[in-house]
């Protein structure tokens, strides 16, 4: 296994995620670090917020992450080695209220990470712009939307049913805008 | 209320606060309920490292709102509305239909003398 100082973020949080699961607790990354990953680098996040899926004890998060070599500052835990904080949300995943039940996984030379499929990465970055009115995380659902397979429909049936068809239609609308605009320089 | 479900009173005002006005800071939160901003800001900690509440800085202020992902929200908020309709009215129209007064920078707040509590 490499040293800490040289993963990169990307395979910090599979080290992390990977470790943990073979202690028996089960994290799925997501928030910002997942707008990273999927938007290839539009976005940059500082923390790694892996979600504690089934709210295990955080003593016992605590104790692995000590064995890691990060130390706990309140919520977040760092390494000397490391430019991005750890953060374990409570469980149990969810996109507004729906709970996610499908991962997806990505395998590093570190370990395999649990993340947000894409669909459910955008569909993360939408609740904050349909419920908060954020401009910025629309942009970011966009950005992973851009770059990645997902399932519209997916997302248009979950926009309905937590009561935002307008929202909807404003992020369809602007996601076939870029992909045109797009095709028209190819 | 249902105190005994939130494990205190206070955790139950920072919730049905939120909820009626959407969003709120510690100091705004403990003047409507004429508590101290240290008791709600710890309520305010333990329900964002929950899950329940997300917050974002404005200014020297840390706003809470509830997290949209946040699983049970939905049925949080229909008993949070349930328990509401018990309250008296006067907190109801509080909660519900008061603006709330910009306060004027630097405007003493009302402390509780020492020796008044002694009395």
């Amino acid at each position: 296994m490499k040293p800490i100082v040289d993963m990169s973020s990307l395979e910090l949080a599979a080290y992390v995620c990977d470790t943990l699961k073979q202690r028996g607790i089960l994290t799925t990354l997501s928030g910002g670090f997942c707008t990273e990953i999927y938007s290839h680098g539009d976005y940059t996040s500082m923390d790694i917020d892996l979600i504690n899926q089934y709210n295990e004890d955080h003593k016992k998060i605590v104790s692995v992450m000590l064995e890691l070599g990060f130390k706990q500052d309140g919520r977040y835990f760092y390494h000397d080695n490391a430019e991005y904080a750890v953060e374990f949300p409570s469980g149990p995943p969810a996109v507004g209220s729906e709970l996610i039940k499908d991962v997806a996984e990505i395998e590093t030379e570190a370990g395999v990470l649990r993340i947000l499929t894409p669909t459910d990465a955008i569909k993360d970055r939408l609740a904050a712009y349909y419920f908060w009115n954020s401009d910025r995380t629309l942009e970011q659902a966009i950005w992973i939307a851009e770059k990645n397979e997902f399932d519209m429909e997916n997302i248009k049936l979950w926009s309905l049913k937590e009561d935002m068809a307008e929202k909807f239609t404003v992020f369809k609308t602007q996601y076939k805008k870029i992909m045109s605009a797009k095709q028209g320089t190819k | 209320m249902i105190e005994v479900l939130f494990g205190s009173r206070d955790k139950e005002n920072v919730l049905q606060y939120i909820l009626a006005k959407e969003k709120g800071y510690a100091s705004q939160i403990a003047d409507f309920y004429g508590t101290k901003p240290s008791q709600i800001i710890k309520q305010l900690e333990a329900l964002e490292i929950g899950g329940v509440l997300a917050s974002f800085q404005v200014g020297k202020a840390r706003v809470y709102q509830y997290n949209p992902n946040y699983y049970f929200l939905n049925e949080l908020k229909a008993l949070l509305k349930k328990v509401r309709e018990s309250y008296k009215p006067e907190l109801i129209e509080r909660l519900l239909h008061s603006k709330i007064a910009p306060r004027r920078k630097n405007k003493p707040t009302f402390e509780r003398k020492s020796n008044e509590t002694n009395s």
